[in-house]
């Protein structure tokens, strides 16, 4: 784990998406960013997109048992290895995804994002190397005879090198 | 589970409930109402974490 300097989060420390057979609505929040002290992003130069997916689908075992089918991804995506002043790597443009291929009725997807007020440096050497932890919160709901939901909390951490964790 | 209606209106055979829209079966060991037609019965909690634990899959880049 990486000291927790001067790495500031900026933007909506919540963001949360919906999604059902009609479509995936965002509820709340855009992105996040992560600069130094003092940085607004203004100038940022360099880094490239990176998406990373999470997908649960149906298997066909279970599909027998209950010949109910859905097909859904939860993701982060953020900008990676911009640099401020001409110097580290930071991250910007941090966020959520949830993509849908297929819900059925009576099925709804809640994904919430939650982000700290401070990043993680991981400085090896003299650049800095920022990151940011959160969480992300993926809640499904289903009426199979009666109302059932399921709840997993995920890990996360995007850095400003491309590396990311998603647990 | 849910049980079957009072008053419900059943089958000649008593295999069937009516639910005002579809014929329900009902359980003929607990003689509870289970869902018809599309083959879903209830499902418990701990069957619905256990469907969305099988159908998750490992994190990767797109």
């Amino acid at each position: 784990m990486g000291d927790i300097a001067d790495i500031v989060v900026a933007g909506e420390k919540v963001i949360k998406l919906v999604a059902n057979h009609a479509g995936v609505e965002v509820k709340q929040g855009s992105y996040v960013s992560g600069f130094p002290r003092g940085f607004d992003g203004v100038g940022l130069e360099g880094g490239e997109m990176k998406k990373v997916l999470k997908t649960w689908k149906q298997r066909s075992d279970w599909y027998e048992f209950w010949s109910v089918d859905f097909d859904f991804s939860v993701g982060m995506k953020w900008l990676w290895g911009g640099s401020a002043r001409g110097a580290g790597q930071y991250v910007d443009k941090v966020t959520v995804t949830l993509d849908v291929a297929y819900l059925p009725v009576d099925l709804t997807v809640d994904v919430t994002a939650k982000f700290p007020d401070s990043g993680h440096d991981f400085t090896v050497g003299e650049d800095v190397l920022a990151g940011i932890p959160f969480t992300t919160d993926v809640e499904v709901k289903a009426i199979f005879g009666q109302t059932v939901a399921w709840t997993k909390s995920l890990d996360c951490m995007v850095k400003g090198d491309g590396s990311w964790e998603m647990a | 589970m849910n049980a079957v209606p009072e008053g419900a209106q059943l089958s000649e055979d008593g295999q069937w409930w009516w639910d005002g829209a579809d014929w329900q079966a009902v359980d003929a060991q607990t003689g509870e109402a289970t869902e018809s037609g599309d083959g879903l019965t209830p499902v418990s909690e701990d069957h619905f974490a256990q469907m969305m634990d099988a159908a998750e899959g490992e994190a990767s880049e797109a």
